[in-house]
């Protein structure tokens, strides 16, 4: 896995998920299969959290908490969908309520399949989280010695055209 | 009198394994009332009967809920064989009682640990993941699943349990009882613990009666329903007794459902005993639904109702499920009446919430 | 239809279950009748069949396991009277059928006024042509979640 400098702390919410996968999410952390000898720590507070676990679609009430719980967030972060119906809407697709899979509301970066995901599936997942983690905090740490004393929004993990979007969106506000 | 304020519980909470939200209206940290605000996985799954065909409905309603997700299965092929008038072969119904059972228990398992959680507990909240991880074992190697069984057909299973797993469910089964004995010593006997749950939440019979609780909220103050008195499936067979306690505070829901474990524990093992050694597993089903049927099953967390109707189509008119927290929510809003902040994470954990259940 | 027959499922099941049919006016009195006897609701709920609302009030006796279901055909502007002031706990399910089938329910002790599950599509489960109504009490501008909607969107 490489060398690892920081323990990310790892937020866990439910978007509109049966909640199979969050009960397996919460199997991964307990001492059978154990994610934290990754260095994890489950918490919950938004603001002190790096790696953010989404399980379930997203549904019309529930979008802007999600939204809210993804800006909460200092960057650099990484997102993982856990379950077939954050990845894609599941078997919920095409009910009335639903928005689709987790990427409809926020950009995703690792995928984990299943219905109910296994637990050695996030394991997986949380592993590959945490290598993503520790490149965009290099990146970022980079970023910010060469750009030392510029004023403006800092972000180098400009990543998606989502964030693109969002980017524009925020220094239009601040010149307004 | 003190100051009143509204304060926010919820929906993304350290304590809630799902979004719920309530507004707390508070006056100096005692709760006058609690307003719940649900909605947040409200999937609409009832609207999607009508556009599938009945047999491949049930994978849709086995997972309205990780959790409870064998009941519901179980639930919805009950219903739709009322309405078609399908008899179960005997070895069907006995297995479909084996896995009902080992479902509750990890139910209750996996309920022991998140009040073990929402007290500060942590090391009790693994040992009974840890436990709960050994009765999984066995239903994976029985069904193929962990969480989601999809083992259930409408007319019979889809698996056997052969009599090498038979014998190494008996065997295992022993071992967690033993476990499971320790670890609930502590629950129900450790001074810290009790301080913590005696007293809290109080509902006498009769305000349990007035607000329509059902399952072990119920029992625990004291009024005797289960339905799986009505003798469904295999139970008539196998002479069952409910588990009732007097008190109606929080303790008593505790006591109730660790002894609802063992509980669970003798009727597999009974039905193992009083199993045909042979027979089908499952009768074929021809023709479509054509009319209406209630079924009522016990899921772990109370009486659950499965209301089909059909008019000889392939699919569904209307399917309707009622979840055992629809029921307990407003019992969840007479408990926090007068009860201190600090309590709240308990008192919304003793009703043993479900909202995906709730919502579907 | 009223007595379940003695079919193969229910043949040595304890406790029967009954679906009895009355008159939309006869529900609160019927209600009370139930109370008095000691019976708790169970559920309520509606469906949409044959162009008319299907309205189910099921109550379950405790003691001996009997299962009753009220069954109350409705048309679609028509108005049915809430049973919340003797069973305190049918707010939900009576906000339920009011947001999901359209359904309009006066006197609900605990009104959430469409808005207890917050969905954007007024009446799902209705088929599409008769959502809209422009007659009966149905047709009474409540605050709804479309028009919240939108005034979130512009903000």
């Amino acid at each position: 896995m490489g060398k690892v400098k920081k323990s990310p702390w790892l937020l866990h919410y439910d978007g509109s998920s049966c909640n199979g996968c969050d009960i397996e999410v919460l199997a991964t952390l307990t001492p059978v299969y154990d994610a934290e000898r990754f260095g994890v720590v489950n918490t919950g507070d938004p603001l002190q959290a790096d790696i953010l676990m989404i399980t379930g679609g997203i549904n019309q009430q529930n979008a802007p908490v999600v939204k809210q719980l993804y800006d909460q967030m200092p960057r650099p972060k990484v997102v993982v969908a856990v379950g077939t119906c954050a990845c894609s809407g599941g078997v919920f697709r095409e009910c009335y309520n639903m928005l689709g899979g987790a990427d409809s509301t926020i950009p995703i970066d690792i995928y984990v399949p299943g219905c109910a995901a296994r637990p050695e599936s996030i394991m997986d997942g949380i592993m590959k989280a945490v290598e993503l983690f520790q490149k965009r905090s290099d990146e970022h740490d980079r970023y910010e010695k060469e750009h030392k004393g510029e004023a403006g929004p800092v972000d180098p993990n400009i990543n998606t055209a989502r964030d693109k979007v969002r980017m524009k969106e925020m220094k239009g506000a601040a010149d307004v | 009198m003190g100051k009143k304020s509204v304060i926010p519980f919820g929906p993304q909470h350290p304590v809630l394994p799902e979004p719920i939200h309530l507004d707390l209206v508070v006056e100096d940290e005692r709760i006058v009332e609690a307003i719940p605000n649900i909605g947040f996985i409200h999937r609409g799954l009832e609207g999607l009967a009508p556009d599938r065909d009945f047999q491949k409905y049930l994978y849709v309603v086995e997972r309205t809920c990780g959790i409870c997700s064998f009941g519901h299965g179980l639930g919805y092929v009950e219903s739709i064989e009322g309405i078609m008038n399908v008899e179960v072969p005997e070895r069907a119904k006995y297995l479909r009682v084996v896995w009902a059972e080992m479902a509750r228990m990890t139910s209750h398992l996996m309920w022991l640990g998140f009040t073990a959680d929402a007290f500060g507990f942590e090391s009790l909240f693994y040992e009974a993941w840890r436990i709960r991880e050994k009765v999984l074992d066995l239903m994976e190697m029985t069904t193929g699943g962990r969480l989601i069984y999809s083992v259930l057909k409408v007319g019979g299973v889809l698996k056997d349990i052969t009599p090498d797993m038979q014998k190494k469910i008996l065997d295992d089964l022993n071992e967690i009882e033993k476990e499971t004995r320790e670890m609930t010593r502590t629950f129900l006997d450790d001074y810290s613990v009790k301080t913590r749950l005696v007293g809290v939440g109080v509902l006498t019979k009769q305000q349990a009666h007035d607000v329509g609780a059902c399952g072990p909220m119920a029992r625990a103050s004291g009024i005797v329903c289960d339905m799986r008195m009505r003798g469904y499936e295999a139970y008539a067979d196998l002479g069952f007794e409910p588990v009732v306690s007097q008190d109606g505070d929080s303790y008593a829901r505790c006591e109730v459902r660790i002894n609802e474990i063992f509980a669970s524990i003798e009727l597999v093992r009974r039905a193992f005993e009083r199993m045909p050694k042979e027979g089908d597993l499952a009768v074929t089903v021809k023709g479509n639904p054509d009319g209406e049927y209630f079924a009522r099953i016990e899921q772990p967390r109370g009486e659950a109702i499965f209301y089909s109707e059909g008019h000889g189509k392939p699919a569904l008119d209307r399917f309707r499920l009622r979840t055992p927290t629809f029921a307990n929510l407003q019992a969840l809003c007479e408990t926090l009446k007068g009860a201190e902040y600090a309590d709240v994470p308990i008192l919304i954990l003793t009703i043993d919430p479900c909202i995906s259940c709730t919502e579907r | 239809m009223s007595e379940e027959a003695a079919d193969k499922k229910t043949a040595g099941l304890s406790g029967k279950s009954v679906i009895v049919p009355i008159q939309a006016e006869e529900l609160v009195q019927k209600a009370v009748e139930m109370k008095k006897k000691g019976l708790r609701l169970s559920q309520a709920c509606c469906s949409w069949v044959n162009n008319q609302y299907e309205i189910s009030y099921s109550f379950a006796d405790d003691e001996t396991l009997d299962y009753t279901t009220l069954r109350i055909l409705a048309g679609r502007t028509d108005e049915i009277t809430s049973i919340s002031e003797i069973y305190p706990y049918a707010a939900f399910y009576e906000n339920e059928m009011e947001e999901l089938f359209g359904l309009k329910i006066r006197y609900i002790n605990l009104d959430y006024h469409n808005r207890l599950y917050r969905i954007k599509t007024k009446a799902p489960f209705l088929p599409e042509d008769q959502r809209e109504v422009t007659s009966g009490p149905a047709a009474e501008k409540s605050p709804d979640v479309a028009e919240a909607g939108k005034k979130e969107d512009a903000n």
